[in-house]
């Protein structure tokens, strides 16, 4: 009896664990097809195809299109949020924060700009899902020592400057960084020119 | 690494932690003066000040943001009523 019961739970370890493996695989084939042609223009037919599954197997993890984007949105983000604090938290200067912003959002930069565009018209996990990235950002962006932003109005206005300039180069990379990463071409200068604005010796003079 | 489980944050450093107790699942910002571990709607709150405070949104949308935020944490999985 004991011994079934070990191999009962056996077979139930070992059937959890391809279930986790077929999920992964869904949700790894949906990410890559979500980045490169959007999430609202991939069919789940065609994520099933590249994962090699039966699409009725989809459905089975999946029951529902909007479940597979969200668990592949909350997972983007999640990773996004979590370099943004690891490369942030050795508290830098505000130029260095802003760096780990673009740093982490370069990593997903595909992805990041399909979610930019779409997330009107995706379910509400995609709004919170940038939102929360932008927790991220903010808990650094006002936490970091030697760059508090002091004196320089509301402070969601001054964060939302940064944020708004940041989407409007994403968002539109065709006419900034056509076929290449807008991180990569425009970050620093972004960067800088942002530091710059804020300054109080600049701003003073 | 360890997330904190009430607001998601990861935990790298033990000051990052609950009252500096690397065996709690929370950090800093999810405990309460006296290191225990806020509610959840102690937890909707703050997280809604914090939205409309440094992204300036309204507070109605800040406040669905934040449980959209907060459904997909270990520590309110079980709420009920969380929506």
């Amino acid at each position: 009896m004991v011994y079934a019961a070990a191999a009962k739970d056996a077979g139930m370890g070992i059937r959890n664990q391809q279930k986790k493996a077929t999920r992964e695989a869904i949700a790894e084939a949906a990410h890559e097809l979500f980045a490169k042609q959007g999430l609202l223009r991939t069919t789940t037919a065609q994520i099933a195809r590249a994962a090699g599954l039966s699409h009725g197997t989809l459905f089975v993890h999946f029951p529902r299109r909007e479940d597979l984007q969200s668990e592949v949105i909350a997972r983007v983000g999640t990773r996004i949020a979590g370099a943004v604090h690891s490369a942030a938290a050795s508290r830098g200067d505000i130029k260095d924060v802003l760096r780990s912003h673009l740093r982490a959002i370069a990593e997903e930069e595909d992805f990041y700009i399909r979610l930019l565009i779409e997330a009107p018209l995706l379910g509400p996990s995609a709004r919170s899902t940038l939102i929360g990235i932008q927790s991220a950002v903010a808990h650094h962006f006002f936490g970091s020592e030697s760059g508090q932003p002091a004196d320089v109005g509301e402070p969601a206005l001054l964060f939302n400057t940064w944020i708004g300039l940041v989407h409007h180069y994403l968002m539109n990379r065709d006419l900034f960084a056509p076929g290449v990463s807008v991180v990569e071409k425009w970050g620093e200068v972004l960067v800088r020119h942002f530091a710059d604005l804020i300054d109080p010796a600049r701003r003073r003079g | 690494m360890k997330s904190c489980i009430a607001c998601g944050m990861p935990m790298e450093k033990r000051e990052d932690f609950a009252m500096g107790d690397e065996s709690k699942d929370y950090c800093r910002y999810c405990a309460r003066p006296d290191g225990s571990m806020q509610d959840y709607g102690e937890k909707l709150v703050s997280m809604t000040d914090f939205i409309v405070r440094t992204q300036g949104m309204d507070h109605g949308a800040a406040k669905d943001a934040a449980r959209e935020m907060l459904a997909v944490l270990p520590a309110w999985k079980d709420v009920p009523g969380r929506n």
